[in-house]
């Protein structure tokens, strides 16, 4: 299969996926910057807080110019986030103390100089390399150069109160005056870190999305283009002929429609090329047909063209003949025509003879011209014949095989007869078997209900145990208690007592034991009672099985006379199917011998036509023979000829009468040679027949020429397989 | 035989296993219906008949503080003499009488203060199992017995016979003589009545 490298499906899918990426790539780049700004911003919030709390904080120590809480409250300022270095200057800028974060220790030197601002906080950005930061100046405003009062340290409630303050006191009251600037430096670093951690997440998460989003795009148009190829693909398949493809129609949308539409378009063309390669078939053994009547009618043709070139020399010899008698009658006529009168008897003899030879002549070539048609007529009776023969044993054959299936079922009747009887004796045995399970069965509840009764009365008499071993137990318990009373009176009894104590003792282990032992006996007992319980509860299972069984038994034996039954009808039928078959058979015999002495007739017909076909050679034969014979008349009246030449010599003085008979012959002779004309033109006729024979075979040749192309063009196309 | 030898009664209340020296037991009757009597204390149950004396019945498990159970025919009755007063006990069942010397009998745990301690007189391993001796004279508090008095008086009192020597013997041995008496007075009845 060939594959469509520019399809829809990759189009569409590199379009789409190319748009998806741009809006992705678009979305994620204004994201980003948004975020970055968000950040900077807030940044720049907090930075110009720290510094306003710098300021604040540096009051007392840039009054006091003290060195070491200035570097504290640096220190306190450093390890605020983002900080990167902080730098306290006196008013003339020049600087008092700084602070450095150690990661960013050696840009120290490469920091810009920035113009402070005596107002407010002044932020500017700078880049020292590729690194952001921001600076942030304010200037530190006192009131008194000389005195710090605890007002200005403390007494200010919030660092904007205080800016406000300190713009309205520098405008109003000369004497507050800036004591010196801190500036701090915030280092962006840390932005763009979170950003770069954010922008790898965000960036995986749209790959992920454009992915998924390929896939179910890829899906999409599998599902939805992919019917589109396969059409395609066997568009191309038609394209080249081969017609046996089809497509399978998947959904109901248009491409469904179009798909079927297109399975019934190579339908009806299977269809239509069906039709035209059967019209070629038939044409091609038309033509055939055609070229073989051809074929007859141009060796007819030849053969007529042979005969009339043998009439022809025929009528030569005649001629020449005729002019030998001329030449006699010249002779004769150079003699006295003394037997003018033998001579004129001869003369009209010899016209007589050649208007004999000229209507036998006529007659030959009708005999002939019909001859060959009746050969024509025989040659298709006997190849209609050959067909008939030909159909005749096909029919015979089939009759063969009809016979021989008819036999098959014969036999497989009989085997099926002797099942069905085979399958009713087994049904009989298997009725009495059933019917001796039943009995038996019956024996079993027999059985059973004297086992019921056995058992009952083992209960009965296990109860009455029971209530013995109850009054024995009863007995125990009051020796032991007897024992036991015993051994105390024997105890108070003191010495004296001592062997009355062993006596109770005995007394009591003998209580004891025989509490025992009657406790193992109802133990026993119990058990010996659940097994009889165990036992009723089977039995009465086992009654109810037997029942079953009974009932069971009773339908199979029903079933089996069902089966006995059905056999039965079954065999009756296998029966009746049988005789039929035989009947079939011997009709199917009777047929094919009918058969067969139509084809030993037809066989005889073809011996007897092949007889008139050399009947008819014969004929032909006989025709030669006269032709033949004829000529002998011509040598014949030669010598006659001979004769009246001989005559001639004596009767030349009948010249004048020789002369006058021999301008008859001059006029004899221009008929020969009108004849001759005639057999001219008669041979003509026959070259144009054998012309036209021949034109016709070049036509049936050219029909042959077209009938092959048109079936190599219908051989082109491969046709769907027919089922 | 060493003198020293104690013979006990066996039996158990609940899952306890009791002993009682069996000098000081009378008898052991089958369980039978106890008659309630009015106006008695609440740790009396009743009074049965033993052959024409009226004994007053105490239940062991109430008495022991374990809960009641129905009286089946493995219930017995002990009749005992407690602090020269004659009652009867009622247990679960008596198992045997042992013998046992002093040595074997170890003294009870000491748990001052619980009623349980003062009525242990001792507690013995017999065939790894732990049997509890009973100390009589203190399964009834002074008061009690005074009531015990008072109700056997009455009921000989009541029944008219003549054991007035006995009120005021407390003595065990003259307690013994009345036992023996009353004992033959029965066995005389049971005579009688045969």
């Amino acid at each position: 299969m060939n594959k469509i490298k520019n399809s829809l499906k990759n189009k569409l899918l590199f379009f789409i996926g190319a748009l998806f990426i741009i809006l992705s790539a678009t979305l994620t780049y204004y994201f980003f910057s948004q975020a970055k700004k968000i950040m900077e911003e807030e940044l720049v919030q907090r930075g110009s807080t720290l510094v306003r709390n710098l300021a604040y904080n540096s009051k007392i120590g840039l009054k006091s110019n003290n060195k070491q809480i200035l570097s504290e409250v640096i220190q306190g300022v450093l390890i605020e986030k983002d900080v990167s270095y902080v730098i306290i200057t006196g008013k003339n800028n020049e600087e008092i103390v700084s602070g450095v974060v150690n990661k960013d220790k050696h840009l120290k030197e490469q920091l810009p100089y920035l113009e402070t601002d005596n107002f407010g906080v002044k932020v500017s950005p700078f880049f020292i390399g590729k690194l952001k930061f921001y600076d942030f100046i304010v200037p530190v405003i006192v009131k008194n150069e000389d005195t710090v009062s605890d007002e200005d340290i403390y007494g200010l409630s919030g660092i904007d109160n205080e800016e406000e303050k300190s713009v309205e006191e520098n405008n109003t009251k000369p004497k507050e005056v800036i004591t010196g600037y801190v500036r701090i430096g915030l280092n962006t670093a840390s932005i763009y870190n979170n950003l770069s951690s954010i922008r790898k997440v965000g960036i995986l998460i749209m790959l992920l999305i454009l992915v998924f989003a390929i896939i179910i795009l890829y899906v999409f148009l599998e599902y939805s283009i992919g019917p589109i190829n396969e059409l395609a693909k066997v568009a191309v398949e038609v394209s080249k002929g081969n017609l046996s493809k089809k497509i399978e129609v998947k959904s109901n949308d248009e491409i469904g429609i179009l798909g079927e539409a297109f399975n019934k378009m190579i339908h009806d063309l299977n269809v239509l090329i069906g039709k035209v390669k059967y019209s070629a078939d038939y044409l091609s053994e038309l033509s055939k047909k055609v070229k073989i009547t051809a074929d007859e009618v141009a060796v007819g043709a030849a053969k007529e063209g042979e005969s009339v070139e043998k009439t022809g020399s025929s009528v030569d010899e005649l001629n020449i003949s005729m002019r030998e008698i001329n030449e006699g009658i010249d002779s004769l006529s150079s003699s006295t025509g003394e037997s003018s009168s033998s001579i004129s008897e001869l003369t009209s003899s010899i016209g007589e003879v050649n208007r004999n030879m000229v209507n036998l002549t006529k007659s030959v070539d009708e005999t002939s011209s019909s001859i060959t048609q009746i050969s024509v007529s025989v040659k298709e009776i006997n190849s209609h014949i050959q067909e008939l023969f030909q159909t005749s044993e096909n029919t015979a054959t089939s009759m063969v095989q009809i016979d021989r299936s008819i036999r098959e079922i014969e036999e497989n009747t009989k085997n099926t007869l002797e099942l069905s009887k085979k399958m009713i004796d087994d049904a009989k045995n298997g009725k009495q078997s059933v019917l001796s399970s039943i009995e038996g069965i019956e024996f079993i509840k027999e059985s059973f209900v004297e086992i019921v009764n056995a058992i009952n009365s083992l209960s009965d008499k296990t109860s009455t145990i029971g209530k013995i071993l109850n009054y024995i137990n009863d007995i125990a318990e009051q020796t032991n208690l007897l024992a036991l009373n015993a051994a105390i009176i024997a105890a108070q009894a003191g010495e004296e007592g001592k062997s009355f104590t062993v006596v109770a003792d005995e007394i009591k282990e003998l209580a004891d034991r025989t509490a025992h032992y009657t406790s193992e006996v109802s133990g026993l007992m119990d058990s010996l009672d659940n097994e009889v319980s165990r036992s009723k509860t089977a039995i009465s299972k086992g009654e109810t099985s037997i029942e079953t069984g009974i009932n069971l038994s009773k339908k199979a034996s029903f079933a089996l006379d069902n089966i006995m039954n059905s056999a039965k009808n079954s065999s009756e039928r296998i029966n009746i199917i049988t005789k039929a078959t035989v009947e079939q058979s011997r009709g199917s015999h009777e047929v094919t011998e009918s058969i067969n002495s139509i084809v030993e007739k037809l066989k005889k017909i073809s011996y007897a036509t092949v007889e008139e076909e050399q009947g008819i050679g014969r004929v032909v034969e006989s025709l030669r023979n006269i032709t033949v014979s004829s000529n002998k008349i011509n040598t014949s009246t030669a010598e006659q000829s001979n004769g009246s030449r001989q005559i001639m010599a004596a009767i030349e003085n009948i010249n004048e009468m020789v002369n006058f008979f021999s301008r008859g012959i001059q006029e004899q002779r221009r008929g020969i040679e009108q004849i001759l004309q005639s057999m001219m033109n008669i041979r003509e006729i026959s070259g144009s027949n054998e012309r036209n024979s021949n034109s016709l075979n070049d036509i049936v040749e050219e029909l042959n020429n077209n009938i092959e192309e048109l079936n190599n063009v219908v051989r082109y196309f491969k046709l769907e397989e027919k089922n | 035989m060493n003198e020293k030898n104690i013979q006990l009664a066996v039996f158990s209340v609940g899952k306890a296993k009791l002993a009682m020296d069996i000098m000081k037991i009378r008898e052991i009757l089958k369980f039978q219906d106890v008659t309630e009597l009015p106006g008695t204390p609440e740790f009396v149950e009743g009074v049965i008949d033993l052959r024409g004396l009226i004994i007053p019945i105490i239940d062991l498990r109430k008495r022991l503080g374990i809960s009641d159970k129905e009286y089946d025919k493995k219930t017995r009755i002990l009749v005992a003499i407690i602090s020269g007063q004659i009652v009867g006990l009622i247990v679960d069942e008596v198992h045997e009488v042992i013998r046992l010397t002093e040595d074997e009998i170890k003294p009870p745990p000491k748990i001052s203060g619980s009623f349980s301690a003062t009525y242990i007189a001792g507690i013995c391993d017999k065939d790894k199992e732990i049997i509890i001796i009973l100390n009589y004279d203190k399964l009834m508090s002074t008061s009690e017995i005074v009531e015990f008095e008072k109700i056997n008086k009455s009921l000989i009192s009541g029944f008219g016979k003549d054991i007035s020597k006995s009120k005021k013997e407390k003595k065990k041995t003259k307690k013994k003589k009345e036992v023996k008496k009353t004992k033959k007075k029965s066995i005389e009845d049971e005579n009688e009545q045969d």
